[in-house]
């Protein structure tokens, strides 16, 4: 290779080597729009799990963490009006272990909750191995994580429709209405084999235990009823692990006088539940965190009118199933 | 060479054989005129096409196709 | 590890470029085997032991390509030792069933392994409903099994060698590893294109070093592939698997269904064609060019038109290597030879050809999958494409009668977007649940169609929003006017290439970016319907 062949190789090399850098640089600068602000006027309306940070700080007695299972079976608005104790549900469709992790750190930001709940269908599925680099890589630029919000910070403003604004005031629940029937059949069939939980899963499920545990929050593992996607042998695998790790378990699959009828309350024969199921299920469960961590009925505080303002709208959107 | 020209204005009458040399890329031979001419030629030059031969280049005009038939005949 | 896709960050961010590092660091000789590495290891990243087939395909395409090439050199022997012209015809006839016999075992041992993993559960399961048909107390045993990735592709490429070795198109190749190579290139072997033994052999065998233009044309060509992937494709699927999957539980109206069968081609096509744009990308820092997949499609103003610009390597497969031998052997010449004496110019060669276009579209529905909805798929596009060659002369009367030019934009445009529709009917089978899903879609769309559904905000309760539904307007826009900028013949990324640093970098800068920005992936993307996305 000639002397000139060299320069321009080296000229190329430096070339591309700054257009990199550039590109990372225009990332960096992006990623500081697109960081979730503090600043409630920028609220994440259309990232779900991120609708936390709109709440104000150390308003919230419960936290829900989970994937769909989590989003279609609880409901804060319900427990809250049944209750009266806040709640929000930090779900998101698919939800990885390992991302549960980051929303639970970034919602203990803000809140300090009495107890912080984790829907166990997410402990089973399986992360593909580079999900943990990714997730460092996304923290480092948070315009990956967060480049959704572009539909907030977009200074055109379109007009979204009702589907769309009822979500936030949800608190985190999904309204499912639709019903396909599933079958009665007994799923719960005692047994004492376990079904493994995947080991990179157990270990983030503790590490997130100990973390809340540090800030002084009690975490309490539950299991949404679902015909499809539990059975006795997760139920002995989550139990064990809550041994080991210290938490409570609560399998809502094993509570009788819920009484979900799968002919009737399920969305989706038997995957994930929907109004009718929910509203059973809530029912039970806001009896029995109010109960079991002596949750303050704050309904009549003037701090939380917005809540029973949203009590109206909530049944107002959720009336034809009643 | 008259022959095959004759062959062809019978199969698609509306082109330039003489001059034409994308019969093939600008589609004005189909793949069901080319079966058409398959049968022609081989039936007035007595030969066999084989159908590694019925590739653009050899089509794509008069000349070609006169080309390979030459080359055929010889065979 | 894991590799599912090649828009992924395993391959693009790890695979890739260790791949490419591998191969410029070692001395020229080693690359070739560097790139095989590289491919029986991503074969095996997916398909771990089932790689046995792939080399059971490559050993027997290259024994039996040495094999003819035995009988070939045999021939020229015993007919240049040979006389008279009668004993030279028949040396000639005696090689020839011979070497019929070889390539024919050949295509077996290939066909039959693709067969056998791919066809027969399907081909068992009907057996055993023709069984309960007949009130059969018996059944037979539908058997299962585990398929390697791209063994529809890798097949074809198989079969198309032997066929060109047959017919002295290309040599027998006697070294091994480019036969390997030329069957297991990495970027190619989980969805094409197919390629041709003289499209890729030596150009992946050379070692040519990598290149400066070839790194960035190919690293340009790989992030529009993403963008059209992530940006347009991924952003479509919420609606499209909505429509697809709950149209009857939803009660959606035709004029919906019509809508998601549109949004499903065009996902289809920024999927199918922006993996495509990576795995070209991908071969092109290599300094290897593989054959291009797709045409603007869009733009064709016929079905025929139409697969002559959409997955073409599979086209020209099936025109190669099916049409052509069905319509020019023996019986089907006969045939056309005495139609075109009675039924003229025009319908001479149609019989023949529409005994050669059923071979080639049961082929092709059956290629994409096994099922009945996609054996609907091929049969439909049969019907239109031999109807189409029918009634020509009469649609020309008609026109003519109507003065109407042929040429003039628009009757162009009119044809585009008839090709257009009936395309995405077609899709829509394809990616219908069934066979009984794609009728009863279709008599949907003929009987409850109406353009209400399109208007009074119905679609954005389907998971698309506003903003969505702008970034689809504006992504798709600009793959149509690159489109434009192609059909005229010239190349975008050189016209982008000669613009000065500051006009050229911020163009490519926005592309990773709007990739970023705007890509429907990730944690924080929840559609507004959830229950019918993916969970």
């Amino acid at each position: 290779m000639d002397k000139i062949d060299k320069k321009l190789a080296i000229k190329k090399i430096i070339g591309a080597v700054i257009f990199i850098l550039l590109l990372a640089l225009v990332l960096l600068i992006i990623s500081y729009f697109f960081a979730p602000q503090k600043d409630k006027s920028i609220t994440m309306q259309d990232v779900k799990p991120n609708g936390i940070l709109a709440e104000k700080d150390q308003t919230i007695d419960v936290i829900l963490f989970g994937d769909s299972e989590a989003y279609t079976a609880f409901s804060p608005i319900q427990m809250w009006r049944d209750n009266g104790f806040p709640s929000f549900v930090c779900a998101s469709s698919s939800q990885y272990v390992s991302l549960t992790e980051s929303f639970v750190h970034q919602a203990l930001e803000h809140q300090t909750p009495k107890v912080v709940i984790l829907e166990t269908n997410a402990f089973y599925r399986k992360m593909r191995s580079d999900n943990a680099f990714i997730t460092r890589v996304e923290n480092m630029f948070s315009v990956l994580q967060y480049h959704n919000r572009w539909k907030t910070l977009c200074p055109l403003k379109l007009d979204k429709n009702v589907n769309y604004n009822w979500k936030d005031d949800m608190k985190g629940y999904k309204y499912a209405k639709l019903s396909t029937k599933g079958n009665n059949k007994e799923y719960m069939i005692k047994t004492d084999e376990i079904e493994p939980i995947p080991e990179t899963n157990a270990r983030y499920v503790g590490q997130i235990a100990d973390y809340c545990r540090k800030k002084g929050v009690k975490v309490l593992l539950v299991s949404t009823p679902s015909s499809k996607n539990w059975n006795y042998k997760r139920h002995n695998a989550v139990a064990a692990l809550a041994q080991k790790i210290g938490t409570e378990y609560l399998d809502l699959n094993l509570q009788k006088e819920i009484q979900i009828d799968w002919h009737t309350d399920t969305a989706d024969a038997g995957d994930h539940l929907n109004f009718r199921g929910t509203k059973k299920v809530c029912a039970f469960l806001g009896d029995y965190l109010a109960k079991t961590y002596h949750l303050a009925d704050k309904r009549n505080d003037p701090a939380y009118q917005e809540w029973n303002d949203l009590i109206t709208k909530y049944e107002y959107l959720t009336a034809e199933n009643k | 060479m008259d022959r095959l020209i004759e062959i062809l204005e019978d199969i698609q009458p509306d082109a330039d054989y003489e001059t034409c040399t994308t019969l093939i890329d600008d589609h004005i031979l189909g793949s069901l005129q080319i079966i058409s001419l398959v049968a022609e030629i081989e039936d007035e030059f007595d030969i066999t096409i084989p159908t590694v031969e019925i590739k653009p280049e050899n089509f794509n005009s008069a000349k070609s196709l006169m080309a390979m038939i030459e080359r055929l005949e010889d065979e | 590890m894991q590799i599912t896709s090649y828009i992924s960050v395993a391959y693009l961010a790890v695979f890739l470029p260790a791949a490419l590092l591998l191969y410029t660091i070692v001395p020229k000789k080693v690359r070739p085997f560097v790139l095989l590495a590289a491919g029986f290891t991503f074969f095996w990243f997916i398909s771990e032991f089932l790689i046995a087939y792939l080399l059971v395909s490559i050993l027997s395409i290259y024994l039996i390509g040495l094999w003819l090439e035995q009988l070939k050199g045999k021939r020229a022997a015993a007919l240049s030792a040979a006389s008279d012209k009668e004993e030279k015809k028949r040396i000639k006839k005696q090689s020839q069933t011979r070497q019929l016999l070889v390539v024919l075992l050949g295509v077996l041992i290939n066909i039959g392994i693709l067969a056998v993993l791919k066809y027969s559960p399907f081909f068992f399961t009907n057996v055993n409903l023709i069984l309960r048909l007949t009130h059969a107390k018996v059944g037979v045993e539908v058997p299962q099994f585990l398929t390697p990735i791209g063994i529809s592709f890798y097949s074809l490429q198989a079969v198309s060698y032997l066929h060109d070795v047959y017919k002295d198109k290309i040599k027998a190749d006697r070294n091994l590893a480019r036969v390997a190579l030329f069957m297991s290139f990495f970027p190619v072997i989980m969805e094409g294109p197919i390629c041709r033994y003289s499209d890729t052999a030596d150009a992946l065998y050379s070692g040519e070093r990598l290149h400066y233009k070839n790194l960035t044309f190919g690293a340009q060509r790989i992030a529009f592939g993403i963008f059209k992937k992530i940006v347009i494709a991924d952003r479509l699927n919420i609606f499209v698997t909505t429509i697809f999957k709950d149209y009857e539980a939803f009660d959606y109206d035709g004029g919906l269904i019509l809508l998601g069968a549109i949004f499903y081609t065009i996902e289809l096509y920024m999927e199918f064609s922006g993996t495509i744009d990576v795995v070209i990308g991908s071969g092109e820092m290599f300094g290897v060019r593989v054959p291009e997949n797709f045409r603007q499609p869009f733009f064709s103003k016929s079905i025929t038109e139409f697969w002559q610009r959409w997955h073409i390597t599979l086209g020209t497969w099936f025109r190669d290597y099916i049409f052509y031998p069905v319509t020019m052997s023996k019986p089907m010449k006969k045939l056309t030879k005495s139609a075109r004496k009675t039924l003229g110019r025009h319908y001479g060669p149609m019989p023949a050809s529409i005994i050669a276009f059923f071979c080639v579209w049961f082929c092709n529905g059956l290629w994409h999958g096994a099922g009945w909805q996609f054996i609907l798929f091929g049969m439909y596009h049969f019907v239109l494409i031999s109807l189409g060659s029918l009634i020509l002369p009469l649609s020309n009367l008609v026109l003519g009668k109507l003065k109407i030019d042929r040429n003039k934009f628009p009757y162009k445009l009119f044809t585009i977007l008839r090709t257009a529709l009936l395309v995405s009917i077609g899709e829509m089978f394809f990616n219908s649940r069934g066979f009984h899903d794609s009728i009863h879609m279709l008599k949907r769309i003929l009987t409850t169609f109406t353009f209400k559904s399109w208007f009074d905000g119905s679609v954005f309760s389907l998971g698309l929003d506003p903003y969505d539904v702008l970034i689809l307007v504006i992504a798709i826009a600009v793959v149509f006017t690159i489109g434009i900028i192609k059909e005229k013949g010239k190349s975008p990324r050189e016209c982008i290439g000669a613009k000065p640093i500051f006009v050229r970098w911020p163009i490519y800068i926005a592309l990773v970016v709007s990739i970023i920005v705007f890509g429907a992936y990730g944690a924080g993307y929840i559609p507004i319907d959830p229950i019918y996305a993916n969970f």
